[in-house]
């Protein structure tokens, strides 16, 4: 037996309440519930509040309010949390990757004149790479504006773009340390920053991605 | 299911191979098919699905279509190219590990 519009309206309203506001989180999760929500209501012959009640419960548990990884102030359903760590893992470690190839490339220079050019040269890509990033990023508000359309990329997207102004000290701070340590630090920050600013662009084409299919149905 | 945990680290490959057999699958059709294959010995939950899912996804190996069916939307999973070649990969290692537990566990037979 296939469940109404109506039916399927009230699941809506209910995951909504529970926090899974995403859509293409909600999507998955609103099908799941009704196909159960159908199977029970076949298998046992019970009605849609009973079958509604009994599926409900088995997802309780994934609808529980956690802190979000990247904010003190936001909780998330279980199953939002892990699709956010899921991302920031992959990001971490591609992170990490990125990291260990430049400090590796950096020990390997010859001299501190080198090690001062290479230093001198990531700042000059990065002031570029910073601000294009802020265009590529005002691109994709502008093109999502009038969408109501919401993902779980365009949550990371949004938190990634409130943040990324709080580097502008960095961005306009041209001088390059003379110390060994310093310059190992910087190159160190200057590719976890890079990686910041090559996923904010991936979240905003993957929610992009995502609009573009929810838009076609 | 008697002990869920022997069947943790198995559980995207057995995605992948769902979805190399059947092209595209929905998560509630991924656990059901999962249930008749092994005659309800093996019951995926939600908790473990979706994130195994959205990890995949984001690795780059699942891509989605999304399709309006019975007054709701759809989302489909299916195997991106690279997610076609890693399903052999990971597939061959799966098939490993179980001659190597069947070695372990009953050495006999192995021979």
């Amino acid at each position: 037996m296939k469940l109404t519009a109506e039916q399927i309206e009230c699941i809506n309203r209910t995951l909504i309440k529970k926090g899974i506001k995403f859509d293409d989180l909600k999507i998955e999760v609103l099908d799941h519930i009704a196909s159960q929500i159908e199977s029970e209501m076949k298998t046992t012959q019970t009605t849609f509040p009973d079958a509604f009640s009994k599926v409900f419960e088995r997802w309780n548990e994934e609808f529980v309010l956690t802190r979000a990884y990247f904010s003190l102030a936001n909780y998330y359903p279980k199953l939002a949390k892990t699709k956010f760590g899921n991302q920031l893992k992959l990001e971490l470690i591609t992170a990490i990757a990125i990291s260990l190839v430049l400090i590796l490339s950096f020990q390997l220079l010859p001299d501190s004149n080198a090690k001062f050019q290479f230093v001198f040269w990531m700042k000059k890509v990065f002031f570029y790479a910073y601000f294009g990033t802020i265009v590529a990023m005002l691109i994709f508000i502008f093109l999502n504006q009038k969408s109501k359309i919401s993902s779980t990329y365009k949550c990371l997207f949004d938190k990634r773009f409130v943040s990324i102004f709080c580097w502008v000290f960095v961005v306009f701070n041209d001088r390059v340390p003379n110390s060994n340590v310093a310059q190992n630090i910087m190159v160190l920050l200057m590719s976890f920053m890079f990686m910041f600013l090559i996923s904010s662009v991936y979240l905003g084409i993957k929610h992009y991605q995502f609009q573009k299919k929810f838009a076609i149905q | 299911m008697k002990n869920p945990q022997l069947y943790k680290g198995s559980l995207n490959t057995i995605i992948m191979k769902l979805l190399e057999e059947n092209g595209k699958m929905y998560g509630y059709e991924i656990t059901q098919k999962v249930k008749a294959i092994t005659q309800g010995e093996l019951n995926i939950t939600e908790g473990a699905l979706y994130p195994a899912l959205h990890k995949l996804e984001a690795e780059g190996l699942l891509d989605v279509e999304i399709e309006k069916v019975d007054n709701r939307l759809r989302k489909y999973y299916k195997l991106t190219e690279s997610g076609t070649k890693e399903t052999v990969n990971r597939l061959s290692e799966l098939e490993d590990f179980i001659r190597n537990m069947q070695t372990l566990v009953n050495p006999k037979l192995a021979i």
